[in-house]
């Protein structure tokens, strides 16, 4: 019994990073359709700055990341009251702040590809749509969707694969807590420093697993240099 | 009846342009937009389907306003208007009966658009797999496929070869027969000569000429020597006289000849005309421009009418 309870307790981690990675794209799939639109169609004045927003989570260590959002959720700040108060949950040490700073970390990984797939476009497809008696949601389900399919493809897998190897952002925000925020990356940090190297080993090699299918994925799914006509 | 009166600023390869196309284009006729290269034709045909917005003015059909003061009040998917473009703009996602089908959303309707225009062993190809004439065709039957009241066709033929372009010229034909109101862009007077019934001459930013195609490209500036290679684009009896309309580049002439070589020809036929002092000389060449073995001597009347370069 106890043997099956320790079993599981490994294998927690894994679960924890999958459900993190799943939680991630499936919102980022969302929120970042008319973000990318921003940036690949409108004009503003803001639109440099909102680009360098979007692109800062790339260049900046995880670890500040992480900093500032724990700053920021922390329930004695205004930010992090507010937010505690509209979803009646606690942000930080807890699986819904490592599901927000995992969306702030791998923001770029899917903005970027759906930015491109937008700007790659052949729009007058989409006008011959119009012309043809179509309505613009039909247009953009039937006509620019499918277009946009590799780019969307490459954003979903590398949102997915840079969030399960999330380290920095989920320590700082979400503590090592098992079964809740321990994740197989920081599972396999404390692999090494209780010196268990064949455990390391074992985690260590089921992550390279994962990112080597998505990596093998993305190559047959995703975006290939003119492809999208 | 279309009516457009509207402006647009553009630039091309021509420089900044300030395009002011007005032009009535009756219901149920054959018309052609010819000018240079930038000159505006493209954006005229955009602005009549919706698809660009002039910067003052107003376009309506049947009463109906489509532009108002530059502001597109009647949506590209409320015109029912048929569009080929230069580059067909077909859904490469899709097979070849997935495109026409998308258009009028009738299975059957589908298929017999796809069995007419020839493309039944294509239908179940991707459109991006096609040749240029078989994508043609396909954008035809698409832009067919919802009926339309008013087809505006781009340059269709630019890409095709001889054999396809006859045969596009027939559905075009067809088309109009059946009442459709056509606006069509071309830089080949042998098409207009073959299809138009009225033809708007776009220069400097305005239509600077209207008319049937013989109005506008055939004229009694007649040089006394001249020589034109063409495509012969109409033989007929006119009155006593034989009548043969040959079209070269951006003009045309009217050769009188007699029975025995009006016989002789046809539309479609490459010939050789020269003139010196008033003895024209008519010499029908094959389809790779070889001269053939007839040479005729227009005997008596000689060239009626030339052309000059428009």
């Amino acid at each position: 019994m106890a043997t099956e309870e320790a079993q599981i307790m490994e294998l927690m981690p894994f679960l924890i990073s999958f459900r993190l990675a799943f939680t991630v794209t499936l919102i980022l799939a969302a929120a970042s359709f008319p973000l990318a639109w921003l940036l690949a169609v409108k004009k503003f004045a803001l639109k440099p700055v909102l680009e360098m927003l979007v692109t800062l989570p790339m260049v900046l260590p995880p670890t500040v990341i992480g900093f500032y959002m724990l700053a920021a959720l922390s329930p004695r700040l205004a930010f992090g009251g507010a937010l505690e108060k509209i979803f009646h949950t606690q942000f930080v040490f807890s699986f819904a702040g490592i599901a927000l700073g995992g969306c702030i970390h791998s923001l770029p990984f899917m903005v970027q590809p759906l930015k491109n797939g937008l700007q790659s476009l052949d729009r007058a497809q989409a006008e011959m749509s119009r012309v043809l008696g179509k309505s613009e949601l039909e247009t953009f389900l039937k006509i620019t969707l499918p277009q946009m399919k590799p780019y969307i493809m490459t954003g979903l897998l590398m949102t997915f694969v840079h969030t399960i190897g999330a380290f920095g952002v989920v320590l700082m925000v979400g503590g090592n807590i098992p079964g809740v925020t321990k994740v197989a990356s920081i599972a396999l940090y404390e692999k090494v420093e209780t010196m268990d190297f064949s455990g390391a080993n074992l985690y260590a090699a089921i992550l390279v697993g994962i990112s080597l299918i998505a990596v093998v994925a993305a190559q047959r799914f995703g975006a290939k240099r003119g492809e999208v006509k | 009846m279309l009516e457009i009166n509207v402006v647009k600023k553009f630039h091309s390869d021509a420089g900044d342009i300030e395009f002011r196309p007005r032009l009535n284009i009756a219901a149920g006729t054959f018309n052609m937009l010819f000018g240079k290269s930038g000159s505006g034709k493209t954006t005229l045909l955009r602005m009549i389907a919706g698809l660009a917005e002039p910067d003052a003015g107003d376009i309506s059909s049947e009463g109906k306003s489509w532009t108002d003061k530059g502001r597109v009040i009647t949506a590209p998917q409320d015109r029912n208007i048929g569009f080929v473009s230069q580059d067909f703009s077909l859904f490469g996602h899709m097979t070849v009966e997935e495109n026409v089908y998308y258009a009028c959303g009738d299975k059957k309707e589908a298929d017999r658009l796809i069995e007419a225009s020839g493309l039944s062993a294509l239908r179940k190809k991707h459109t991006d797999r096609l040749s240029g004439g078989q994508k043609q065709r396909v954008a035809f039957s698409r832009a067919m496929a919802r009926k339309p009241g008013l087809l505006l066709l781009d340059e269709p033929m630019s890409a095709l070869d001889g054999e396809t372009r006859c045969v596009m010229r027939t559905e075009l034909k067809s088309a109009a027969g059946r009442g459709v109101t056509i606006v069509m862009v071309t830089h080949d007077v042998a098409e207009i000569f073959a299809l138009a019934e009225k033809v708007f001459v776009i220069e400097s930013g305005i239509i600077a000429r209207e008319g049937t195609p013989a109005e506008i490209f055939i004229n009694s500036m007649t040089p006394n020597k001249f020589a034109l290679t063409g495509e012969v684009v109409r033989v007929e009896k006119n009155g006593a006289v034989n009548v043969v309309t040959v079209s070269s580049g951006e003009s045309a002439a009217e050769i009188v000849v007699s029975r025995f070589e009006a016989a002789q020809l046809h539309p479609g036929d490459t010939v050789l005309v020269a003139a010196k002092d008033f003895r024209p000389v008519l010499i029908k060449m094959n389809r790779g421009g070889l001269c053939l073995k007839t040479e005729t001597r227009a005997a008596g009347a000689g060239i009626m009418m030339t052309a000059r370069n428009s």
